[in-house]
């Protein structure tokens, strides 16, 4: 019988836990304020680690999805499934926290710009993969159509990462390949921040993948019944 | 403070987001062990002769 798997949770959980309680200090009092954004600039300690696990999100999707074509294992698309739900949490947040840092900036919430269109379009991909999810009835089919969704989606990837090179665009380039354009305050906080986004991720992946595994054991009890 | 209600806002959205989520998560989630437990429970009890 399937037992409740607490111990990945609550490790991520606690680790998530702990950096949450000290990022705020560091973005805070720690990291100094940048003198043409102003306050502005501190949503960029949330907003790209947010990107980040919305990129690792669609990675994993990805990988699990290549697997699940391969193999054709129910496990596979399950962890495709919650790595694509949490992922669209994070694109949300990345859309709604750029849209924010924009207005003051640009002067408005949105533009056609290459980057944030991609992202856009990442974030469309990961909805239609959770509606696909949530409302077609053939479980096989629905696994099948959403396994090439996720692929499709993680390849958009790599240009929404590379638009500031390829594309002429408004978005400001903060990682240029592995260097990072930041005094080294701000670079500690935004290591610090992408940490600890990354425990969150993985804690609400791994109580994601609890919940699916309880959700199918019992529907496979009831069908047994 | 230049721009403090748009860092204000954009926190706020991101907290309040991902805690309803991990709520939403464990409320389904604690339903679900509670429907597990009864049924277990009821075959458990129908098993017994």
């Amino acid at each position: 019988m399937h037992q409740k798997p607490y111990i990945l949770p609550f490790i991520f959980g606690i680790l998530a836990l702990i950096c949450l309680t000290i990022a705020p200090y560091l973005v805070f009092m720690y990291a100094g304020i940048e003198k043409e954004m102003g306050l502005a600039q501190k949503i960029f300690y949330y907003h790209v680690p947010s990107a980040f696990s919305m990129f690792l999100g669609s990675f994993l999707c990805f990988i699990f999805s290549i697997f699940y074509l391969w193999k054709r294992d129910k496990n596979c698309d399950l962890w495709a499934a919650c790595s694509a739900e949490v992922s669209l949490l994070f694109g949300t947040l990345v859309l709604i926290t750029g849209a924010i840092w924009a207005k003051p900036i640009w002067g408005a919430w949105w533009v056609w710009d290459a980057q944030l269109t991609l992202t856009l379009i990442l974030w469309l991909i990961l909805a239609a993969y959770h509606m696909l999810h949530t409302y077609l009835e053939d479980a096989v089919q629905s696994a099948r159509f959403r396994a090439v969704l996720g692929i499709i989606g993680f390849l958009n990837v790599p240009f929404i990462h590379y638009a500031t090179k390829l594309w002429r665009t408004h978005h400001p380039e903060v990682v240029r390949g592995e260097e990072i354009s930041l005094p080294p305050d701000m670079k500690i906080v935004f290591f610090f921040c992408v940490i600890t986004f990354f425990a969150l991720f993985f804690a609400l992946l791994f109580k994601r993948v609890s919940l699916a595994k309880a959700q199918n054991e019992l529907e496979s009890l009831k069908a047994e019944i | 403070m230049q721009h403090l209600e748009y860092m204000t806002a954009a926190y706020i959205i991101i907290w309040v987001a991902i805690l309803l989520y991990f709520l939403s998560l464990s409320k389904r989630e604690k339903a679900i062990w509670e429907e597990l437990r009864e049924l277990r429970a009821t075959i458990t009890r129908d098993n017994t002769p």
